[in-house]
């Protein structure tokens, strides 16, 4: 197999697959797990040249790609009950399905939400406003703290660049998508201008920071939350383990606004699998491939080793419940699993992320507003005129 | 290559001029075993070139006019790549836009810099050899990782500089995530490793002949003038070697934009490099028959460099056994 995981979750994702050849002395797994960045080129070579993997650790990135290249095995033809999938997130197996036919097994479940420091809210005098709010509520919360915290403290970071875990939720209001299902632009230049607009008007109030302060952020680890001069982020759960690992703060989740009134707002929140198990096409063993996927996720003992770096949350709501007992003690490992678990009682679509270079073209884009290259209306022009050849 | 020729063709026929008495076929079968022998000696280096060199090469000059994703086989669609770089991709032009700029700026500044230390250096500092080693250090640490994150510090919102600026009443801007100073703050690290042509420069310093000044001072020349007239034209062989190698590497600058700006070459694109937007192609969107396409007009633009540079260089390079020779 090959894949990819935080360094953290290497080692134990290793030993799940050492306990499984104990168990099944004929079946051998070569395991090669790197991170992320070298992995999907290897990957690529790898299957170019012909010797794909039998297992393959994907994601809603890499699912529509190689699915649509014919690389992965078609899972719905998989003999029944081979994988368990009763208590797998609904949504967060959907998304894994490219025209209909299932490529991938969610591994975990991670949701986009705002990672606030608590400590700032109660410092600034600012309550944080139940969990369904508005965009307008937010731009109050934050220019409101950065009124408290006075000059290079901000209430929010700026999140203009941020796509299906942002701006989508700008559009679900209006019955738009970051990207549709045919890996389209979902929505018109009209909303991006709007959203662009949003964020210009929340800088120019003060509630968040210039452009260039902004970019100086290439990872949470240097994100102006943990830096302690933001007080919102807007990211993905996985994400508030560094953020509590780097910070004294007291630090919570809130989901990301969800509508432009009072009577607009209604769950509008996923949560998906920031990896998935898939099998090659090109497989010889189909049915142990499946084997060692269920092992993974459903045993209790694998799925206890592997889950317990705290790094992911698992789909299946079992070992889910198991992983909060165990992490009792783990505050932050606990608010993640209740936070997604609130998530999937309302099961939403996962929106499509796109592609990587799309989502480096939103950046792109963001940017030039807000560090003065561009006006909103010609970046808007050249996000659409770039994403032509993109999408 | 010249040598071989020289050896299979020129050699042995004044060798069989002076044995002709020998049979024919005896003299074929040695000139053979001797060629043989030669080629088995360079043998690994032939595989080398011809496998890992010239067989890469040639494939990828055929990538460039295919449309290859890697997954599925290359597709022939003649010079369509070549045409989009120059007409339908404003992020070719920028990338180009910003690897010249780099070029220009970074080079004289480079060795302009590297040669002031090298004068200085060369003017008696008592411990030459630590002096030499504490220059060459950066240009060790060159690429490395730890370097670039160490520049993000230094120009960072909060970084060095930023607070020497303060002791002056001047509140600086983010160097690095502002895209007007960007591509400033990697001039400055690439003329901060100025190791190899210093390190070269001082080499020729020392060999200019004392008795010139000498004989200069005598003459009654002033300190610029003997640099100019004497050390100038004495080292002009080794500014044209030192411009030759820094613009070449220069155009394939890589590693510090990708560490500083995350692989992005942002932000904005204000540091895509040429070969970051290569890589970005190639490794990211796996657009490779197009990044083929880029790397071919990449060497053509530093062969096209390097033409130029050797053209002017018998207008202002001297070379002193030339002249003695002749």
């Amino acid at each position: 197999m090959l894949g990819f995981e935080n360094p953290i979750a290497i080692k134990p994702l290793q030993q799940v697959y050492q306990l499984y050849t104990q168990q099944h002395p004929d079946v051998k797994i070569s395991a090669e797990i790197t991170a992320y960045g070298t992995y999907i080129q290897e990957l690529a070579t790898q299957i170019a040249g012909g010797n794909a993997p039998d297992l393959i650790t994907t994601n809603l990135e890499l699912i529509p790609e190689y699915a649509g290249r014919h690389a992965l095995l078609n899972l719905d033809q998989l003999p029944k009950g081979a994988i368990d999938l009763s208590d797998f997130s609904k949504p967060a197996i959907d998304a894994n399905r490219v025209n209909g036919v299932l490529y991938g097994i969610p591994r975990d479940l991670a949701a986009p939400t705002i990672i606030y420091n608590a400590t700032m809210f109660e410092k600034a005098g600012v309550k944080a406003p139940d969990q369904l709010w508005t965009w307008d509520e937010f731009a109050q919360t934050s220019t409101a703290i950065s009124k408290a915290m006075g000059k290079g403290i901000y209430g929010t970071e700026d999140s203009s660049s941020s796509t299906y875990n942002g701006f989508e939720f700008w559009l679900r209001p209006k019955g738009k998508v970051w990207v549709n299902d045919q890996g389209k632009l979902g929505f018109e230049p009209q909303d991006l201008t709007d959203w662009l607009k949003f964020w210009a008007d929340l800088r120019a109030a003060g509630g968040a920071p210039p452009g260039a302060v902004q970019a100086q952020e290439t990872s949470t680890a240097t994100s102006l939350l943990v830096t302690g001069k933001a007080a919102m982020f807007t990211t993905l759960t996985p994400q508030l383990a560094s953020a509590a690992a780097a910070m004294h703060d007291q630090l919570g989740l809130h989901l990301p606004p969800s509508g432009f009134s009072k009577a607009d707002l209604q769950p509008r929140n996923f949560a998906f699998g920031g990896a998935s198990d898939s099998i090659s096409i090109r497989t010889q063993h189909p049915t142990q491939a499946a084997q060692v996927i269920a092992f993974l996720l459903t045993d209790p003992k694998a799925s206890q080793l592997y889950f317990a770096s705290g790094n992911r949350v698992p789909c299946a709501a079992g070992p889910r419940q198991r992983l909060k007992q165990q992490m009792q003690s783990n505050h932050y490992v606990s608010m993640v699993i209740d936070y997604v678990d609130t998530i999937v009682q309302t099961p939403v679509k996962v929106a499509n992320q796109g592609t990587n270079a799309l989502g480096q073209l939103m950046t792109r884009t963001a940017q030039s507003v807000s560090t003065g290259q561009a006006t909103i209306a010609t970046a808007v022009n050249t996000f659409f005129a770039q994403a032509k050849s993109l999408t | 290559m010249a040598d071989r020729l020289t050896h299979t063709v020129g050699a042995p026929l004044s060798r069989a001029d002076e044995r002709s008495t020998k049979p024919v076929a005896a003299r074929v079968r040695r000139r053979l075993r001797e060629n043989l022998t030669g080629y088995a000696f360079l043998l690994p280096w032939l595989i080398g070139f011809f496998c890992l060199t010239l067989g890469p090469m040639a494939a990828s000059l055929y990538l460039s006019f295919t449309n290859y994703d890697l997954l599925t086989s290359p597709l022939w669609i003649g010079l369509q790549n070549y045409v989009t770089l120059f007409t339908t991709d404003p992020r070719y032009l920028q990338s180009l836009k910003v690897t010249v700029t780099f070029v220009v700026t970074a080079v004289p500044l480079k060795l302009v810099f590297a040669l002031l230390l090298a004068v200085l250096l060369n003017r008696g500092v008592k411990p030459l050899g630590l002096f030499r080693a504490i220059y060459y250090v950066p240009s060790l640490l060159g690429g490395s990782v730890a370097i670039a994150i160490m520049w993000r510090q230094i120009f960072g919102e909060n970084g060095l500089i930023n607070h020497l600026l303060l002791l002056f009443g001047i509140t600086g801007p983010s160097w690095i995530s502002d895209p007007r100073f960007a591509l400033d703050a990697l001039v400055a690290l690439a003329v901060w490793q100025v190791g190899a042509p210093l390190i070269i420069f001082l080499a020729g310093l020392r060999q200019v002949p004392p008795s010139l000044y000498e004989a200069a001072m005598i003459d009654g020349a002033g300190r610029r003038s003997q640099f100019l007239r004497i050390t100038l034209p004495l080292i002009s062989p080794l500014i044209f070697f030192n411009l030759v190698m820094q613009i070449i590497g220069s155009f394939q600058a890589f590693n510090s934009a990708y560490i500083i700006s995350n692989g992005t070459g942002g932000p904005v694109d204000a540091t895509l490099f040429y070969t970051l937007y290569l890589y970005e192609q190639a490794f990211v969107q796996f657009h490779m028959g197009y990044a083929a396409a880029m790397a071919w007009v990449l060497l053509l633009v530093i062969a096209g460099a390097s033409a130029v540079n050797f053209l002017s260089s018998r207008y202002w390079v001297y070379y002193q056994d030339a002249q003695d020779g002749g």
